[in-house]
């Protein structure tokens, strides 16, 4: 309801002339007919395109009605045009044959006839060679694209230790042989949609077919089939027009870029996206306890795993609340804490001249700034800067009397704790929701931060990712699906899918024992 | 200019928002048994041992466990009530029984006690939180900070409330382990001799927990929300009787700790308590639990408020927001309205005897008129 009320808002702000009318890419192409000149058509072609710089159209000899090749420089692999296409039909015509024997010369694989002027644009766009035959009304089209894009290469924003290293890269076709090679089965579903009037994006939906719940497929291909847009760059931008809330800080689908997740999601009952340009896949429905698993907890030992996760679900709940505890406390509730700690912390504080909640916003309003100047600048005067923002922090704040020693402490640990999270967007989140629960604890106290991180809780328990609960497996109550959320038991135990993908095959694996005969 | 625009014109749902049968609204079994357990277990709990004693002395934890027997005979009563009329909730079976009008009277009358319970439960916590917290703040102020949860919740639905009930269940059940401190002050002696008290004050001492028992009335109000009937009795008598032996633990432990004398002069036994809790770090534990019991009152009171305007939403036609909104300004101004302890206790009082009789008498008396009138739910085709 508030999504509809605040697209209302935007429609009547923007109520001026034509800023609500989409252009869209497909501005109208003249549809003319193709006609038997090659010349004719080529120019037709080159009008369309606007006879952008990097068009080139080429006459294959010196005739009045030469063939003419027709392809996009910036997008091709020109020597494969050159040795495929130029050359073999140039000894076509030496050996004085007709042009209609092209399909037996050139030796590219990938083909198509194409008789209409749009779509061989579309083609043209797509990095293919078009050559037009005189006496034919017709595009003979041939797959020559290059595309331009960087190796696989290390996770860098999900490294492990342990485990695979490598992660998605920017191409489309990287990306797919990465999943298909350690997914060796016919019944991977891959299926092609394009979003974007003006990028003509490609957006693969992926899902193992007998074991993915047809709904979510179905659900999520109509989700995406729906987008109207004139450009999608990437899978983050994707990822929220597919929400089911978009008004929630919370991410509803898990972004991965690495491929061994997203192979474990699928294997699991999820339907998976990749968008072609974009290093991250995502995964879905996903639900709250995910984004706290890494990869590593399945090489880990299960003891250290679990160990290491209920950590992070620590961590998570103290970069919530830390600060806020600290404010609550020492503004209103300070009878709790004992008489030789008070001490301590009332002489750390006797120079402060703040109240504890303007000093809190104070230090961690700074760290985010630091954290947010670290990440955006070249790695060598990251650390210049690191290591300013830590005296600063550390010492002078505390000699200049704006901060206690003990609200540092406080603030570094609950950044720790926010770090510790293995979901990027994820732990983002959680450092937003901080501060409002901040703020409430300064006007109210501890009511007012159980009153802040009750709203968080139920905001969450009304999530949901493809219509799937944001909370399960703990409400809705799915005992068995316990076995791998704050915990990660044996790997024998964990021999059914999680409920929540609503599989039709439930059964994962067939090792129950524990014993070895 | 790059804007996108997402149209969201999923298969629409075959059923309205509202309707029980739309996937948002339904609840299963687990869901229903934490309801029904967590409701009735708000601010009743922290007080009802001094009422008890008052009657039954040190044989309060013998009261109360007589006292599990009211919710149980009454989910028998509820469960034949609503096996009778098959899908239906207490709205649905007013209207079947009484006709289109004088069922509608009937429907705004057991809203409105939803919303008195509702009500009441917000504003003893008030007055609890002024107490032992912010003895200056007004109360209008404290009940806001708890109606903003409060209604988010209880405006997003039963689902909702229930998955909070699993949530409040379990991240309040660490309460139970702090009473290892008042065990190791008190004396199980105190408990001694049994039953000396007679039969009769035992009863009387019963009667009194009435307040804290309440919240299974509500049962019938989420009977048709529930996917699998079957569940309901099952479920209904687990958590009645989970609910009972919270209170038992609750009064056994009250009764050793505290002096007959001390405890009816202690208006929060269970607070009182905590506030022996000691562990290196912290003192004053009672302020922590107070904070943390937000979650059970924000639980109970957001479940009655939403079978409140279940009620009216069902009964008379108003927009939702509305009557939130409504709510919300009429129980700011009441909170205001109603100063002192007395003031509250006497509402409590009544309260608790209202629910008493909705809980016992009412579905047995309308399973009653419904065999005399002949009147049944029939099977949804």
């Amino acid at each position: 309801m508030t999504t509809k009320w605040l697209n209302g808002l935007i429609k009547t702000l923007s109520q001026r002339q034509g800023l609500n009318d989409r252009r869209g890419a497909s501005r109208e192409i003249p549809e003319l007919p193709l006609t038997e000149d090659p010349r004719e058509n080529a120019q037709r072609v080159l009008d369309a395109v606007n006879h952008s710089i990097d068009v080139v159209s080429e006459s294959l000899t010196t005739e009045r009605h030469a063939p003419q090749v027709l392809y996009l420089k910036s997008m091709i692999d020109t020597s494969v045009m050159q040795r495929d296409i130029i050359r073999p039909l140039k000894s076509l015509h030496l050996q004085g044959k007709s042009w209609n024997l092209i399909h037996e010369y050139v030796t590219i694989g990938q083909r198509r006839v194409v008789e209409e002027l749009t779509e061989a644009i579309l083609l043209l766009m797509d990095g293919w060679t078009l050559v037009a035959l005189p006496g034919q009304s017709r595009f003979q089209c041939f797959k020559t694209d290059k595309e331009q894009s960087r190796p696989v290469s290390k996770a860098e924003n999900q490294s492990i230790v342990m485990g695979p290293q490598e992660a998605f890269s920017e191409s489309l076709e990287i990306n797919i042989s990465l999943i298909r090679k350690r997914l060796k089965t016919p019944d991977l579903e891959i299926i092609s949609l394009v979003v974007g009037d003006l990028t003509q994006t490609k957006v693969i939906v992926l899902g193992i077919k007998g074991i993915v719940n047809d709904e979510y497929m179905k659900l999520m291909i109509k989700r995406i089939r729906n987008i109207e847009t004139d450009g999608l760059i990437g899978s983050g931008e994707l990822v929220q027009l597919l929400d089911d809330q978009p008004l929630s800080p919370f991410p509803q689908y898990n972004l991965s870029e690495r491929p061994d997740s997203v192979v474990a999601g699928l294997i699991e009952g999820k339907v998976a996206v990749i968008v072609a340009g974009s290093p991250y896949a995502f995964t879905g429905p996903s639900s709250f306890i995910e984004f706290f698993h890494s990869p590593e907890d399945y090489y880990n030992r299960w003891a250290a795993s679990s160990l290491v996760r209920m950590l992070r679900l620590m961590g998570v709940i103290g970069s919530i609340t830390f600060s806020g505890i600290y404010v609550a406390t020492l503004q209103y509730h300070y009878e709790i804490i004992p008489a030789n700690m008070l001490k301590t912390i009332a002489l750390s504080r006797a120079k402060v001249p703040f109240p504890p909640l303007y000093e809190a916003l104070f230090l961690e309003l700074t760290l985010e700034v630091l954290r947010e100047a670290g990440a955006r600048l070249p790695a060598k005067v990251g650390q210049t800067m690191g290591i300013v923002g830590g005296i600063v922090i550390g010492q002078a704040a505390v000699s200049a009397g704006f901060t206690s020693n003990v609200m540092i402490i406080v603030v570094s640990l609950s950044a720790l704790a926010s770090f510790v999270t293995p979901s990027y967007v994820m732990g983002n989140a959680v450092r937003v929701v901080r501060f409002p629960v901040i703020v409430l604890a300064g006007m109210w106290g501890f009511l007012g931060l159980t009153s802040g991180v009750l709203m968080i809780l139920i905001h969450l328990l009304n999530l949901s990712s493809l219509h799937a609960p944001y909370m399960s497996p703990f409400a809705p109550l799915r005992l068995a699906d316990l076995k791998d959320t704050f915990l990660r038991l044996p790997t024998q135990l964990l021999s059914f899918r999680p409920m929540l993908t609503r599989s039709k095959r439930n059964r994962k694996n067939n090792s129950p024992s524990l014993k070895r005969k | 200019m790059r804007e996108a625009a997402v149209r969201h014109s999923e298969t629409p749902a075959p059923y309205a928002p509202e309707h029980p049968q739309h996937p948002r609204n339904r609840i299963n079994g687990i869901e229903l048994m934490f309801l029904l357990h967590t409701v009735p277990i708000g601010v009743g709990v922290l007080g009802m041992v001094r009422f008890i004693a008052d009657k039954a002395g040190h044989d309060a934890p013998l009261a109360v466990l007589i006292s599990g027997l009211y919710p149980q005979v009454g989910v028998l009563f509820m469960w034949l009530l609503l096996k009778r009329f098959r899908t239906m909730g207490i709205y649905e079976i007013h209207q079947q029984l009484f006709g289109r009008w004088v069922g509608k009277i009937f429907n705004l009358a057991f809203a409105s006690y939803c919303l008195y319970a509702f009500f009441m439960t917000l504003r003893t916590f008030t007055e609890l939180v002024n107490t032992w917290l912010y003895p200056m703040m007004s109360p209008w102020v404290l009940s806001l900070i708890f109606l903003v949860p409060m209604i988010y919740a209880s405006y997003a639905g039963i689902q909702l409330l229930g998955r909070y009930a699993i949530m409040t269940f379990f991240l309040t059940s660490w309460i139970l382990v702090l009473i290892y401190f008042p065990i190791m002050e008190g004396s199980s002696s105190y408990l001694l001799p049994f039953g000396s008290n007679g039969i009769s004050r035992i009863f009387q001492g019963s009667l009194l927990s009435a307040l804290s028992v309440l919240g299974f009335e509500l049962l019938m109000v989420y009977y048709p929300f529930v996917s699998y009937k079957k569940d309901v009795l099952p479920a209904a008598t687990i958590a009645s009787w989970s609910v009972t032996l919270v209170y038992l633990i609750n009064a056994v432990v009250s009764i050793m700790f505290f002096s007959l004398p001390q405890l009816s002069k202690t208006i929060w036994p269970m607070l009182t308590m905590f506030k022996h809790v000691q562990v290196p770090f912290i003192e004053r534990f009672e302020t922590i639990v107070i904070a943390v019991w937000i979650l059970k009152v924000v639980n109970t009171a957001g479940t009655y408020l939403w079978a409140g305007v279940d009620g009216m939403l069902k009964t008379i036609p108003v927009k939702k927001w509305v009557l939130y909104g409504l709510i919300l300004i009429l129980a700011l101004v009441f909170s205001n309205a109603l100063h002192t302890r007395a003031e509250i206790n006497t509402q409590l009082n009544f309260l608790s005897k209202l629910g008493l009789g909705l809980m016992i008498g009412y579905p047995l008396l309308l399973w009653l008129l419904s065999l005399v009138l002949r009147k049944k739910g029939v099977e949804p085709s």
